[in-house]
C-alpha cells in the first residue's frame, strides 16, 4: 500500500480536527511532544501487534489502521500534526448547535467546553 | 529552542521541597492544635500539599520551556524527589520508604499537572494574541 503526500495530509488533518472537536489539543500536544522520538518504534510495534487483528473488525478499519501506521511512522508527520493542533488550539472551539424542539424553552442551555461536552450532566 | 537550564531545575526542586518542609514545620510548631485533628485527614492534607508543591514548581519551570513540557515535568519530579530524599535521610530520625514513595508519586502527578497547565496557558496566550492581532 502506497500513500500520496495529499492522502497523508488529509489523514493528518482529519485526525487533528477530531482531536480539536473533543478539546484534547493540550493533552495530545503534551503526549506527542514527549513520545516523538519513539514514533518509528511505536508504529512498527503497532504493525506487528495490532495490524493483524484490525481486519477482523472490518475491511475499512483494517485498511485505515494500516494507513495510520504508515503515516505516523514518519516523524515529520507527527510534527505536522503537532503544528496543525497548535494552529487549531488558537481557534475558539465551535460549540455544536443542538436541534431545537417545540417543547424546549427559549433559554439556551449553558455551553460546555472541551471534554465536558461529552458528559451527560 | 528555549529550554530550562540546570539552575531552573534546581530552583524548581527547592521550591517543591520548600512546600514539603514548610508543612512539616507547621505540623511541628502547631502540634498542640493538630492533635485534635484526625491523622488520616492530616495525611491527606500532606498529599495535597506535596501535589501543590509539584504543580507550582513544574508550572513555573515549564513556563520557560518552548516544547517537550512533559519531559521537563518528569525530569523536574525526579530531581525534586532526589532532593527530598537527601533532605529526608539527613534530617529525619526515622526515614520511611512509604513516605519516600508517596513523595515520588505526588511529585510526578503534580509535575505532570503543572506541565499540562503551563502548556495550556501558553496556547491560551497565543490564542488571545492571535485574536487581538485579528481585531486590530
Amino acid at each position: 500500500m502506497e500513500l500520496t503526500p495529499e492522502e497523508e495530509e488529509e489523514m493528518i488533518r482529519k485526525i487533528a480536527r477530531k482531536i480539536h472537536k473533543y478539546g484534547m489539543e493540550v493533552a495530545t500536544i503534551l503526549f506527542l511532544e514527549s513520545i516523538k522520538p519513539l514514533t518509528y518504534i511505536g508504529s512498527q510495534m503497532g504493525r506487528f501487534f495490532i495490524s493483524p487483528f484490525l481486519p477482523a473488525l472490518g475491511e475499512g478499519i483494517g485498511r485505515g489502521g494500516e494507513k495510520f501506521f504508515m503515516v505516523f511512522e514518519k516523524r515529520e508527520n507527527v510534527e505536522k500534526l503537532l503544528a496543525m493542533l497548535e494552529e487549531l488550539a488558537k481557534e475558539e472551539p465551535q460549540p455544536e448547535q443542538p436541534e431545537k424542539t417545540e417543547n424546549e424553552p427559549d433559554a439556551p442551555p449553558p455551553q460546555k467546553k472541551g471534554w465536558r461536552r461529552l458528559l451527560p450532566f | 529552542m528555549n529550554m530550562p537550564n540546570l539552575n531552573d531545575y534546581l530552583a524548581g526542586a527547592m521550591l517543591a521541597n520548600g512546600f514539603v518542609w514548610m508543612w512539616s514545620l507547621i505540623l511541628g510548631y502547631f502540634s498542640g492544635f493538630f492533635t485534635n485533628i484526625s491523622p488520616i485527614l492530616l495525611a491527606d492534607a500532606s498529599y495535597v500539599i506535596y501535589l501543590l508543591g509539584g504543580i507550582t514548581s513544574s508550572y513555573l519551570v515549564c513556563k520557560r520551556a518552548a516544547s517537550r513540557h512533559l519531559i521537563v515535568g518528569i525530569k523536574l519530579s525526579i530531581i525534586t524527589w532526589i532532593f527530598s530524599l537527601i533532605i529526608m535521610l539527613s534530617l529525619t530520625a526515622e526515614p520511611s520508604i512509604g513516605t519516600a514513595f508517596a513523595l515520588l508519586a505526588c511529585f510526578v502527578a503534580g509535575d505532570i499537572a503543572g506541565a499540562y497547565l503551563a502548556l495550556k496557558s501558553r496556547l491560551k496566550a497565543e490564542r488571545v494574541q492571535t485574536e487581538t492581532s485579528e481585531n486590530t
